[in-house]
């Protein structure tokens, strides 16, 4: 109750910010800037109503200078139906829609989405400038779009899987952070993270395959071992950028903390039947990547990035039987689990994704961007769950016409080996200089097996509205 | 659209400092020249002003809040334009002038989150939904025309240059302009562009130059006006000042980071 009535007014008060506000982010007397944006969204199933999603959300940004020093702050307040009901925290074991969630949990929730202090000093030297931050921070590494392998500081909210943008999807970690700007084509940036906040995989709509199949097979599914409760350590990563021959690149590197869990399995009864506990356990990593773009000629600019993962990736072993015969010929994973094992295993990891994207793509206003992502691993093994290499092209396709008042686009992933596809089809109409209104699509086809098509009952259409202030 | 007005001085290359000269025996390049390095600032030039975009139409506006910030260093310059409000609030475009080769541009959308390389084809490309160009936002080079230079005018009491120039570029949407420049402040009035038919697709005009610092002239409203698509922008600067600006703004790496200028 004390949450729902914290959402409604900090939703009454961003629409009587936006009312009262009719030129926005004009400085207030006391020096402080507002803006932001609600959104009000609908998605409905189109086969038998697995899709429901009511969301609502507000976004307001709080700005403020004190000479070089900038204070920033992004709350945001939600009530979207995907998030289940925050009923079952205190238990020991969670149901399938549970199933990992971090602290601001249930279907209405207002949290501190961004907020730092930011100060610079400039120099009239080879050093143009050092910045520091610090507080709760959104960093955006990597040029590829929605699948970024070097993007990987911050936690993501999954609920809405990856209908919802990347950037949307982000929540802001503790951290500390200095950059040093070397003249416009060279800077250093490194990072300290001394907090660790999973990803949110928990959904009413979206619940995983795994973890569908572990529940309904009787398996206990553990709350998540997070680094918090036993040996939180600090996450860091740096960077390097540098604009060479036109081409910007940077060289990431992270240590710290994975966001998604590896999964860590032990028998628990053998009689009468074989059922196993499963536990999600968040590994640190250390991963290497590289990111670049660089335009190149008729509008076109190629992009894109690559991470090698040199430690904690893991991957779990397939359940099932060479021979369609388990006592004969016990899968990979039982195997495992009957040598010890915990069902999983660790393996150096390679992901990238490049590609290329033109503004005015045979015709003038219509925005191309094609890429290919690849993932591999490293010194595979036969009895792995996941391929050794994963193939997908994803689309980004956008048509502007009456000078961008309207918009029609299709965005989307094609995965070339399980030959599976989830697409959108959107049209976006821009009622006034602040208002967009969305109707769109998502189809999502595949054999339900698959990573994609495991939602291929999932299709749905959606309508939407977003006013910015 | 891949069409530019060609402003030469673009909303941000509007800063320097001037050496004017009677320019008699200037030729048309020679004039180019001088007002591509007038009224600029090794310390900084802050623009803060609101542009309305017009539906010549329909009757339609809109209103955004701009900020753009300009600095010379080493003789070439830099600047940064962003929107403060709307939907477009956090866009952010940087140009970074290079010698002997094209310009960098970089385009920032909050939405994206990270800056995007603009490829020199796309220079006569609109800005967003203005009728600006990125060209018009400071990727032109002097060497990109040919320059002809036709009888000076006077023009409101103003003595005036007058040169016509034509793109090198064969791709180019237009075929001419027609640039007047005020001598004594070396900023263009009226820019008027040809398209390839030969009519007139495109005006700028430009006035109320405030000086700014030491010999820097800014102009306080700009308006341009796309015929073919019956659309106008129009720049009213509110405030301008010389001052010293981080010059770590200018990297594409923190297009993303408020500022204190904002």
């Amino acid at each position: 109750m004390k949450t729902r009535l914290t959402i409604l007014a900090a939703l009454c008060l961003t629409v009587f910010l936006a009312a009262v506000s009719p030129v926005s982010a004009e400085e207030s007397s006391t020096g402080i800037s507002v803006d932001g944006n609600i959104e009000a969204r609908n998605q409905s199933g189109v086969h038998h109503g697995e899709v429901y999603r009511n969301y609502l959300k507000a976004d307001l940004n709080f700005g403020k200078n004190f000479g070089n020093t900038v204070v920033k702050v992004t709350l945001r307040a939600e009530d979207d139906t995907i998030r289940p009901e925050d009923n079952d925290t205190d238990t020991q074991h969670l149901n399938e829609k549970d199933y990992l969630r971090s602290d601001e949990t249930g279907p209405r929730r207002a949290y501190l989405r961004e907020a730092y202090i930011s100060h610079d000093i400039y120099f009239d030297s080879i050093i143009d400038s050092i910045n520091l931050k610090m507080g709760r921070i959104i960093y955006t590494w990597g040029n590829s779009d929605e699948v970024k392998p070097v993007d990987i500081i911050n936690p993501q909210d999954y609920s809405n899987l990856y209908f919802t943008l990347i950037q949307e999807r982000k929540y802001g970690v503790f951290s500390g952070s200095m950059s040093i700007f070397f003249t416009e084509n060279f800077f250093l940036e490194g990072v300290v993270i001394p907090e660790f906040r999973p990803s949110e995989i928990a959904s009413n709509v979206f619940v995983q395959r795994e973890i569908r199949e572990a529940s309904a097979a009787g398996s206990t599914i553990n709350n998540p071992n997070e680094p918090d409760a036993e040996n939180q350590e600090n996450s860091y990563a740096g960077r390097l950028g540098l604009t060479l021959f036109d081409i910007d690149m940077h060289v990431n590197y992270y240590y710290g903390y994975d966001h998604l869990p590896a999964y860590e399995m032990e028998v628990v009864t053998l009689f009468p039947a074989i059922t196993t506990a499963i536990t999600p356990v968040y590994r640190q990593v250390q991963m290497v990547g590289f990111d670049f773009q660089r335009a190149l000629f008729l509008g076109i600019s190629i992009r894109g990035e690559g991470a090698y993962y040199e430690r904690g990736k893991y991957f779990k072993y397939s359940n099932e039987s060479p021979g369609g015969n388990p006592l004969l010929s016990p899968s990979p994973l039982a195997i495992d689990l009957s040598a010890g094992g915990n069902g999983s295993v660790e393996k150096d990891y390679i992901e990238y994704t490049v590609g290329f994207d033109d503004n005015d793509f045979i015709f003038d206003d219509l925005y191309v961007n094609v890429q290919y992502h690849q993932q591999i691993i490293l010194d595979y093994e036969e009895g792995l769950e996941k391929e050794q290499y994963v193939n997908m092209i994803l689309w980004n396709v956008r048509y502007y016409m009456f000078n961008k008042k309207f918009c029609i686009s299709t965005r989307g992933a094609y995965d070339t080996g399980d030959k599976s596809v989830y697409g959108n089809a959107e049209i976006m109409v821009k009622l006034a200089d602040n208002f967009e209104f969305m109707v769109g699509g998502w189809m999502v086809e595949g054999r339900r097996d698959t990573l994609i098509g495991q939602f291929d009952y999932y299709d749905m259409v959606y309508v939407a509205g977003r006013l910015t202030f | 659209m891949r069409r530019s007005v060609i402003l030469s001085i673009g909303v941000c290359c509007v800063f320097g400092v001037s050496g004017i000269g009677s320019g008699q025996q200037l030729s048309g390049r020679d004039i180019a020249l001088k007002v591509h390095d007038s009224n600029k600032s090794a310390a900084g030039i802050v623009l803060k002003g609101q542009m309305v975009l017009k539906n010549l139409k329909s009757g339609s506006s809109e209103s955004r809040s701009v900020v753009a910030l300009s600095v010379r260093n080493g003789g070439l310059s830099k600047s940064l334009f962003r929107f403060t409000d709307s939907s477009y609030s956090g866009t952010t475009f940087l140009t970074l002038e290079r010698s002997g080769s094209d310009n960098l541009q970089y385009l920032y959308l909050r939405s994206v989150g990270s800056p995007r390389q603009i490829e020199g084809s796309n220079r006569e490309d609109s800005f967003v939904d203005t009728d600006l160009s990125n060209e018009d936002l400071g990727g032109s080079r002097v060497d990109d025309y040919n320059y002809k230079r036709l009888p000076d005018q006077n023009i409101g009491g103003k003595e005036c240059y007058v040169l016509e120039r034509y793109p090198k570029s064969t791709s180019s949407n237009y075929s001419k302009h027609i640039v007047i420049i005020d001598r004594a402040t070396m900023l263009p009035l009226s820019v008027k562009s040809y398209g390839r038919s030969g009519r007139v697709v495109k005006t700028m005009r430009s006035g109320q130059f405030q000086k700014v610092g030491g010999a820097i002239y800014v102009p306080m409203y700009m308006k341009v006006v796309d015929i073919e698509k019956k659309h106008e922008t129009l720049l009213r600067v509110k405030n301008a000042v010389e001052k010293q600006i981080n010059r770590g703004y200018f990297n594409r790496n923190r297009l993303n980071m408020r500022w204190a200028e904002q």
